[in-house]
């Protein structure tokens, strides 16, 4: 593996961990009392994380694939 | 001329008097009056603004008096007073604080973080660094790797989904707060 994919392998695990690190903080606000509302909207944002971290395993697996 | 040697005795004396009471008011004694005499002459002009200026000195000597006697809780009132002081400058200065955040908001600029609801000024903030990092580090990273060009459109695409929803999620963060 060239230098250059190392570095992007190594940036977008971070990414990966900042996607992570948001799912886990919009699960925790659901947890708390909100309202009807506010619970759809957080619910929204956090299904969209759970779909970021799949996305940039998927970006991680393209860069890793090449020789 | 006897009557003029007269005369001018009456004036040395009266004129004695007058510098005896000059030298006393200037040694600061100030309760005795000055003797006064009848006639329009010189000598009781002068008489008269004497006295005028021992009743002017005395009673700024009484006034000055009242004014430095001190109150017992003076060190209470000070404290008092430099507390309201500090009290009015800290209210003055949260003043000039909301009456620029409200002109801000007059103009359309970034909602101030003072204003942002608590439970989700980490959320506002994480998404911020997201959209930060995508738009200024990823893309160009990825315009610069040695990957080939269909694996770059492909990876673009799909950050650029990560970025549209960042920026979604930011907005209804703010939304909500």
């Amino acid at each position: 593996m060239s230098q250059s994919k190392e570095k992007l392998v190594q940036s977008f695990e971070e990414l990966f961990s900042i996607e992570k690190k948001a799912h886990d903080y919009y699960q925790e606000l659901l947890l708390e009392k909100e309202t009807a509302h506010e619970k759809e909207v957080i619910q929204g944002i956090h299904d969209d994380e759970e779909r970021h971290m799949k996305i940039v395993q998927d970006i991680l697996e393209i860069i890793k694939e090449v020789k | 001329m006897a009557g003029g040697a007269g005369e001018v005795l009456v004036s040395k004396k009266r004129l004695d008097s007058l510098v005896v009471s000059t030298n006393r008011i200037a040694r600061g004694n100030l309760e005795k009056r000055v003797i006064q005499s009848k006639g329009g002459d010189e000598l009781s002009k002068l008489a008269s603004s004497l006295e005028s200026l021992r009743k002017g000195l005395l009673k700024r000597k009484k006034s000055n008096l009242k004014d430095i006697s001190v109150p017992a809780n003076v060190d209470e009132k000070v404290g008092e007073l430099e507390k309201m002081n500090k009290l009015m400058i800290g209210r003055e200065l949260k003043m000039i604080e909301l009456k620029k955040e409200i002109e801000e908001l007059k103009q359309g600029k970034n909602i101030p973080q003072t204003v942002v609801d608590s439970r989700y000024s980490d959320g506002i903030k994480l998404e911020e660094s997201v959209v930060e990092s995508l738009e200024n580090e990823y893309e160009k990273m990825i315009q610069a790797s040695d990957l080939k060009r269909d694996q770059k459109e492909l990876i673009i695409t799909k950050l650029q989904v990560l970025l549209s929803d960042s920026k979604r999620h930011e907005q209804a963060l703010r939304d909500l707060s």
